[in-house]
Formats: structure tokens, sequence, C-alpha cells
């Protein structure tokens, strides 16, 4: 302890204070680049990974694992939802972006205009061959896309 | 565009107002045009004065700007108001059916009318500045102009050669343009066609009162962000170190105040009248409003130190200029359509891509120009504060930490569009995390974290500090750190549902930043030396702001770790292997009358209600102890949906929420019989029927396979959900009342309607009872005299109805959101606090001023 030597013993808490703060404030910088590391680190890590969306085989091939699958509701399959049997199962058959079908069993109510979807997209995972979800995103067409032009009903 | 009926001169068209509209649209355009460059060069003037005219160039310029606006939102009103369909805005947003009230919602619902929402505001915030802005009106309102132009361009709607197929492009989309300009119709061929046209309206989802409050406030809040960086670009540019800080310290807090109110609306919005069953779901419109408003608190807290110490000048520079291009990106974001499928919220394509890009460009490009001048003009003047524990230091960390946040969150709403800008090279695509809402709270949490520990030590250190910490605050710092242990540790004892560290981590912050910025409001307002002027005033903003972020975090610990889904519906029989089934399903079905548990609670569905569109159901609550079978609690909820004006698909499903001081139990509907959704499923239904066909006289009763009619009476005139009165029509309603075996009563009141030679019939049904009877004819008996005597009715009744009585309900229950509420609004009334003291300490250096002249 070079530091104190010769000094009066009044000023010595004083001295080895200022040295913790020399270390505190050179930390101080550390720690800030830490933080932007961390930072720069998180945003690498949880981009997710890279390569071709998900598909109806991926997720076959590591059944387990949860996958976020876009695709379209087949519609001349049949869409089976009856709350009296079970109001948390809706069946249907989905079609991905590979041209897989496969039946799909969603745990939860049927999405309003469900069946005028145009795109479907779920998220969960592959249990002998069937894709059960838990979440369910449609996109349907706009609301008036397809209606003519409204004319007054009765004139 | 339509070619075909170019040679109809139509009638009933209001084209004057079109005409007038668009004038002013084009009047706003060569206006902001005007003050940009009047502006531009009255600040060069400032700096070396040669030729005073400009600044009037640039008032004249900004006033016409502001009168064009003005102009424009009247007309497009007006041609709402009076439901003139002929234009494609109104015909798009307004429907003869649509309340009177929710004309303002009407307005902003669409893409143009939000834009013109924005302009309207940055033209009110231009004219504040114009009139008290003093040294900086030109340079700031340089800034306010020229992004008043780029958005004029997107709805100026005109057409400019261009080299492509069709030989122009349109500028803008023109908000005044005709339906028959807009669309090819048959319809068109008829001169007349105004009067047989009709709009299509507000989506239903947006017809409630959030709809009217949230997009004005979120839009103000949106220009606001405008003027702090305005302000310090205004600094730099006028070269001045010192005056720029006060105003734009100003703007920076109200605007912290009103976009976050707005935010907060809409999380209240979406928690009160939509089904998501939260107040935040990391939707990427959420996130691209909420990054600004972080950046702004992030700048906030560099103008606070850089007025105790004059540094940090750059870095509130840098926050406030981010902040402002987060609030365009977010524009382009929603507007763009590259969202796509990943947003409630975002808006269709409408072809204004590239002008959006291209005001990205330019305010990015005026951003970083403003950087690299503020290395030199901002450089620090004054040494750095050599201590650890100097309020500047924590900060510098507490404001990089947000600046941290709103990097992880818009990096991860960006996605789409790296990908969008990856599609041009490659097939291959980033893909998300499958979570997003768990994802964004992974990594929040940890924000939390910090500011909470941060705001909670900075709060008791100085400003310079030249020893290595001040005794006082290390005191204090001791105190509040054991309070808060010994707070936490009752909290997490009561509390088995944190268990995580992380969360019990949190919970620790949370509580720390609660007491240790009541403590030092405490403290303040017990030294008579310290609470004078407005040190006390500036105190409570301060405690305010930051006791309500930890508040708002022990909200968000109760409400989100011990949310409980008490609609359980789920069946053992449907357990998959490796999925976990029960945690998914979060429905459950209540047949009418048949009382079900859910949770606590035994609810039962009793009756439901219909007017017009609206279809209400009424949900009975009751808790019971279980040892004395007393009722403890009870209450009623109404979730309810819309239907079509079909009056046969569901278009929207609102829930219903009892709210209570510690917790909410909110429902919604979550599906419904198909034969009440769907017209095809209703036609099935009604084909299975078997009716038959008898005649009654009042008080006649009829046996049939599970209950006893009798005929009750029958009315002239009368009402049905599905029958519109006309003039000239004979009414008639039959009561009919059913007693089931069971001991079930219903009464059933179908109509009977002549309209001059045609006769119509409008059935009535009880599921329950499983009877639906059709009126379908009159017994006169005699037809002598003037007034046959009713002799009785013909009535079809079927008694095979299918019981599918039901609703499918979900019920959650929210502990502490409350909290959530309180916190927020807190954090917000400590903007407005700061707001406040610090107008009125402009309003006495301004008195000061003038009596020293």
């Amino acid at each position: 302890m070079h530091l104190t030597d010769g000094l009066p013993m009044r000023h010595v808490p004083t001295v080895l204070l200022q040295q913790l703060n020399q270390y505190l404030m050179k930390v101080s910088h550390i720690v800030l680049i830490l933080i932007l590391a961390v930072a720069v680190g998180l945003l690498i890590t949880t981009v997710g990974s890279f390569g071709d969306a998900p598909s109806f085989a991926v997720a076959e091939a590591q059944a387990g694992e949860t996958f976020k699958i876009t695709g379209t509701l087949e519609k001349d399959q049949p869409i089976k939802y009856d709350p009296t049997v079970d109001a948390n199962r809706l069946e249907f058959m989905m079609k991905d972006k590979e041209g897989v079908v496969k039946p799909v069993v969603f745990l939860g109510t049927k999405p309003q205009e469900f069946e005028r979807s145009e795109q479907v997209v779920l998220t969960g995972k592959m249990v002998d061959g069937t894709f059960y979800t838990d979440e369910i995103l449609t996109k349907c067409p706009s609301k008036y896309k397809d209606e003519e032009i409204r004319v007054r009903a009765e004139l | 565009m339509n070619t075909l009926f170019l040679d109809i001169t139509y009638t009933g068209e209001h084209l004057w107002l079109g005409n007038l509209a668009h004038l002013g649209i084009i009047l706003s355009f060569v206006g902001s045009l005007l003050a940009v460059s009047g502006y531009f060069h009255a600040t060069r003037n400032r700096l070396t004065p040669s030729e005073p005219g400009w600044l009037t160039v640039g008032r004249v310029g900004f006033g016409l700007h502001t009168l064009g606006v003005f102009a424009v939102i009247a007309l497009i009103f007006t041609a709402m108001l009076n439901q003139w369909y002929e234009y494609k805005y109104v015909f798009d947003h307004v429907s003869p059916e649509l309340n009177q009230q929710y004309i303002f919602s009407a307005f902003w619902e669409g893409q143009e009318g939000s834009f013109l929402l924005w302009m309207f505001w940055n033209a009110i915030l231009g004219v504040v500045v114009l009139l008290r802005g003093g040294k900086f009106e030109a340079p700031v309102l340089v800034m306010i102009a020229l992004l008043q132009l780029i958005l004029c361009s997107m709805i100026l709607g005109i057409k400019l050669p261009w080299w492509n197929e069709a030989g122009y492009i349109v500028l803008g989309s023109n908000p005044t343009l005709l339906l028959r300009e807009a669309m090819d119709a048959p319809i068109f061929s008829r001169p007349d066609y105004v009067n047989m046209i009709s709009g299509t309206g507000l989506n239903p989802l947006l017809q409630n009162y959030w709809m009217t409050i949230h997009p004005p406030t979120l839009f103000l809040g949106f220009a606001s962000v405008t003027l702090p960086f305005a302000h310090a670009f205004a600094g730099l540019w006028l070269n001045d170190r010192t005056d720029w800080i006060q105003p734009t310290l100003r703007w920076s807090l109200f605007s912290a105040a009103i976009l976050g109110t707005g935010i907060l609306m809409g999380g209240a919005w979406a928690y009160v009248a939509l089904t998501f069953g939260g107040y935040w779901a990391w939707d990427p419109v959420e996130n691209m409003s909420l990054v600004p408003w972080i950046l702004l608190v992030a700048g906030i807290h560099t103008l606070l130190i850089t007025r105790a110490t004059k540094r940090g000048l750059r870095s509130s520079y840098a926050f406030l200029a981010a902040a402002f291009f987060m609030i365009l990106f977010s524009t382009f974001l929603t507007r763009s359509g590259v969202l796509g499928e990943s947003s409630v919220h975002a808006f269709t394509e409408m072809g204004l891509e590239v002008q959006l890009v291209i005001m990205l460009a330019v305010f990015f490009g005026i951003g970083m120009f403003g950087a690299v001048l503020s290395m030199k003009r901002f450089a620090p003047s004054e040494q750095e504060s050599e201590s650890f524990f100097s309020r500047e230091l924590w900060m510098v960390m507490g404001s990089l930490i947000l600046l941290v946040s709103a990097v992880l969150i818009s990096h991860y709403t960006s996605i789409p569009v790296y990908n969008q800008l990856l599609s041009y090279f490659t097939d291959q695509e980033i893909n998300a995390p499958t979570d997003p809402v768990d994802h964004h709270n992974r990594m929040q949490l940890f924000v939390g974290v910090l500011i909470g520990l941060a705001s909670g030590i900075a709060v008791f250190l100085r400003f310079k500090e030249r020893r290595f910490i001040h005794k006082r605050s290390l005191i204090f710092i001791g105190i509040a750190t054991v309070l808060s242990a010994i707070g936490t540790a009752a909290w997490l004892y009561n509390a088995p549902f944190i268990q995580a560290w992380q969360y019990k981590l949190l919970a620790f912050s949370a509580v720390f930043a609660v007491i240790a910025n009541s403590l030092v409001l405490l403290d303040i307002s017990f030294d008579k030396r310290r609470r004078k002027g407005g040190t006390l005033f500036q105190a409570a903003a301060t405690a305010m702001s930051h006791v309500g972020f930890g508040l708002m975090l022990i909200g968000v610990l109760l409400s989100g770790l011990d949310k409980q889904v008490i609609s359980k519906g789920f069946m053992e029989v449907n357990t998959i292997e490796g999925f976990d089934a029960e945690e998914a399903a979060k429905n459950v079905l209540l047949p009418r009358g048949v009382p079900t548990q859910l949770g606590e609670y035994t609810a039962t569905y009793t009756e439901d209600e219909r007017q017009g569109p609206y279809r209400k159901f009424f949900v009975d609550f009751v808790k019971t102890d279980k040892q004395t079978e007393k009722v403890i609690e009870s209450f009623t909820l109404t979730p309810n949906v819309i239907y079509d004006k079909t009056l046969s698909k569901i278009e929207a499903s609102n829930p219903s929420t009892q709210h209570y001081w510690n917790q909410d139990v909110f429902t919604y509907a979550s599906a419904m019989p198909q034969s009440e959704t769907d017209a095809q499923a209703a036609q099935k239904l009604e084909d299975s029927l078997v009716y038959v066909t008898h005649v009654l006289k009042p008080s006649d009763t009829l046996a049939i396979q599970n209950a006893t009619v009798k005929l009750e009476q029958i009315d002239r005139g009368g009402s049905h959900l599905k029958y519109k009165q006309k003039e000239g029509d004979l009414v008639f309603q039959a009561y009919v009342s059913v007693n089931t075996k069971t001991g079930y009563k219903a009464m059933l009141k179908p109509l009977y309607v002549i309209r001059g030679n045609r006769q119509l019939n409008y059935p009535d049904v009880d599921k329950r009872a499983g009877v639906k009877v059709k009126f379908t004819g009159l017994d006169l008996g005699s037809l002598q005299g003037q007034n046959p005597e009713l002799q009785g009715v013909k009535l079809e009744i079927a008694d095979n109805v299918v019981n599918d009585d039901y609703i499918v309900l979900q019920a959650i229950v929210f502990p502490g959101i409350n909290l959530v509420w309180i916190g927020s609004i807190m954090m917000m009334f400590g903007f407005l606090v700061a707001l406040i003291r610090r107008s009125m300490m402009r309003n006495t250096a301004a008195r000061t001023s003038a009596v020293q002249q």
C-alpha cells in the first residue's frame, strides 16, 4: 500500500475511497460496454433461424418442437367444430407452402369467417402425423372486396 | 378508371365539394412548400441578417397551409355528414345505419383520414410555435413544414408523367376521389346512380368510444415528437448550446405525456373492448409506437443531465432524433403493407411505398447531418464528473438501458422488413421466434429490473458529486434496500406463483423503485431548507413517474403470472401425447340454464337479448362459501356480439368484465351455435323441422309431443326483430305460451303481417322448449259487416327443434390489473406535473426579464 505511506492516519480512508472510485469509474465504462455487447449478442441470437420457411415436412422431421407454419385452408375438406362435443377442438386440413396437406387440430374455438380465410398461420407441433396448435392467425380477404356496390335495397 | 360512360351527364352529384377539397389539398401543399423555403432562408438570415422578408414568406406560407388542411378536413366531414356516397371515401367509411356519433371514427378509419388527422395536429403545433417560438420559430417550422409537405404529397392524388406502361404515376391517394373514378360498375351507366348507392360503413369492431378518443390522442403524440427533435436541430443550426434546452425539454415532456397516454388508451381499448384477453400483445403496431416513447424518455433524462451539468448535449440530440425517426418508421411499417400477416392493425397496401421510403430517406439524411454537426457543436465543454456515485452517471446508464430496450423491440418488429429486403436476393428468410409475447417479455424483463434499480438509486445521488459518495445518499440507499428486501420477501411469501428467480428479481426491483422514490419525496417534503421554490414540485413529478413505473411492474407481474383462465373446458379423453392440450383448452360450453363451475364461480347463461344487430348474453356468476353454502358474491356479465346487416353472421364479439379493486373477471363469447352464425346452417336446421298446422282461438290449448301449447291472446300491432314497419301494414301478433313436461315455461310471439296483397310471417322459436311457431293466417269466420270478427288464427307449430341453445365462453381472472393502469397513469402525470412546473418557470423568467427591462 505505497499510496498511504507517510500519510497522516486521518487521510487514509479518503485516499482509499478515491482509489475505489477510480476503479469503479473504470468498471462503469466496462459495464456500459458490456450492456451494449449483451444487447448486440441478443440481437444476433434472437433473430431466429435463417433458412427456408418452416413446413409440415420440417415439423414432422423434428417432432416435438414448436414451429410456425403458413399455409392455406383446404376448403373442399370438412371443417369440424362442434362445441357440444368439445368446445376446444377445431379440425381441418391445411396445405403448406410446399403443397403438402396435413390434418390440423386447433385447440380452441373456430375463428370468425374461418371458411373464407385466404391464409392460415399456425404455431404448434406435429404429433403422429397431425399438427396440433394452440395459436391460429387467419387472414381474410378485405371485408368488402368481393361485395358489389351496395344498392339501396328497397327503393 | 371508368372510361365506358364518359359521355354521361350525371345528376345529383356534389362535385363542387370535391373540387374545393382538392383545391385545399393543393393549397396546403403549395403553402408548406412556401413555408419551407421562407423559413429556411429566414433561419439563414438569422445567422447572417440580410433579407428580413423571408420570415413573412414563411409565416404566410404556413398560414395558407394550415388553412388548406382545415378546409379539406371540414369539406370531407361535410360530405360524410350528408352521406354523399359519390365520394369513395364516404362510400368506404359511412353507411345509412352508422350512428352520427361515430362520424369522427369513420373519418380517421381510413389511411387518408388518419394522415389528415396527423397533419391537423402538426399544423396546430406549428401555429403554436409560430406564435410563441421566438428565436426558434424559423428553424423549427422548417422541419414541421417539410414533414407536412411530404405528408401532403401522400394525399395529393395528382398524375405525373412517368416512364411506365400507363405513361403516368399517381402521386398520393386523393381522399376526394369519386367512386365512379375508382371502380367500374354497371350502375354508373345510369345518370342518377347517386340516388341508388349506399355506403359500406365503419367496421363494427371500431364502433366504440375508444375509436373516438384513441386515434386523436395518439396522433397528437405522433405530431408532438417532431418538436423536441426540431428544437434540438434548431439549436445545432443556430449554433446555440443553451437556449434550446428549455423549450426542447418542455416539448419532450408534453410529447411523452401525450404519446404515452395515447399508447395507454390503445392498451385499455384492447383490454376492454377487444377479445385479445390482455392489454398488451407486442403487436408490431403497439411496439412501434412504444419505441419512440422509450427513446423520448431516454432523451428527457439526458436533457435533465444537460441542464444540470452542461454535458450530454449530443446524446440528447441523438435520442430525440431517433424518437422522431422511429415515428416515421412506424408510419412506414403500418402503411406500406410490409407487415402483412404479422399485425392486426396494418393498413392495406395503397401504393404509397415509394413516397414513404422517400420520407424516411429525407429525414434520415437530416438526422444524420445533425448528428455530424453535433459532434463539434455539441461537444462537451466541462470536465467529466469524477464520482461513480454521481446522479448523471446513473441517469446515463438508465438512458442506455432504455436505448437497448428500444433497439431490441424495433429489431424484432423489423424482421418482416429484413425479409422483404432479403427476398430480392434469396428465397430463404429469417424465421422469427415462434412466440413473440414470450420473447419480448423475457428480453424486457431485464430492462425492467435495471430501470427499477437505476431509478431508485439515482434519485438519492447528487449531480456533479465530488466525493466518492454523499454520506446521506448512502444511508438512504441502505434504508431503501432493507425496506424493499423486507417488502419483497413478504410479497413473495404470499405470492407462490412468482417462481423463477428472474421474476423474483423483477419483484424486488419494482418494490425498490416504489420505496426509494417515495422516500426521496418524504425526505424533501420534511426538509425546510430543500423544499423551497420548485424543488418539491420537481421532486413530486420525478417520484410520481418513478413510483408509477414500479407500480406498473408490480401490476404486470400480478396480472401476467397470476392470470387464471377459469373457463377450462378440457376433457381428459382429449389428452394428446406430446402436447399440452389442457393448457390450450381455454373455452367452455355453457348451455342455457345449466350451471357450470368456472374456477371459484358457478356460471349460468340465463338469457339473451337482441336489439337490431346487437345480441347480449346474460351470464350469472355466483360464488358460494363451501361450508355454509351462503352466497359470498354474485354478479352478471353481458358479453355480446354484433351481427352483420343480414343478421345471420357475426361481425364482432365484445367482452364484458367485472372490475374489483384487486382483480378483474374478463369474459367474452368465443363461439355460438352454427345455426345462429351461418345462414346455410340456419337453413339446414329449418329444413329439418316438421310443421303441423293448427287453427286456434284465444285460450285454446293443445298438447304436442313434449309440451302443452296455449294461445294466450292476439294483438293488433306488434314487433319482431326482423320486421321493418311500412305504412299500410296490418300487423297481428300472437302470444303463445309453452309448458314443457319438464316444467320449463316459455312465451313465443310470432308475427303476421298483411302488406297489400302479400302475407308475411315472422316466426318465433324457443330452443330449450324445442318449439318453433309460425303465424301464417287469420280465421275471420263469417265476413259480415265492416269489422269481421276474429275467430282464430292459423299457427304452424314444429316441436322437434334441436336444442343448440348455448354459448361458448372464455373467462379469465386478471389480478392486480388496476395497478397496471394506476402505475402507467401516474407515469404520465409525472411528465405532466414536470411540464407544468417548467412552464411556470418559463413565465416567471419572462416576467423577471420584463421587469429588468
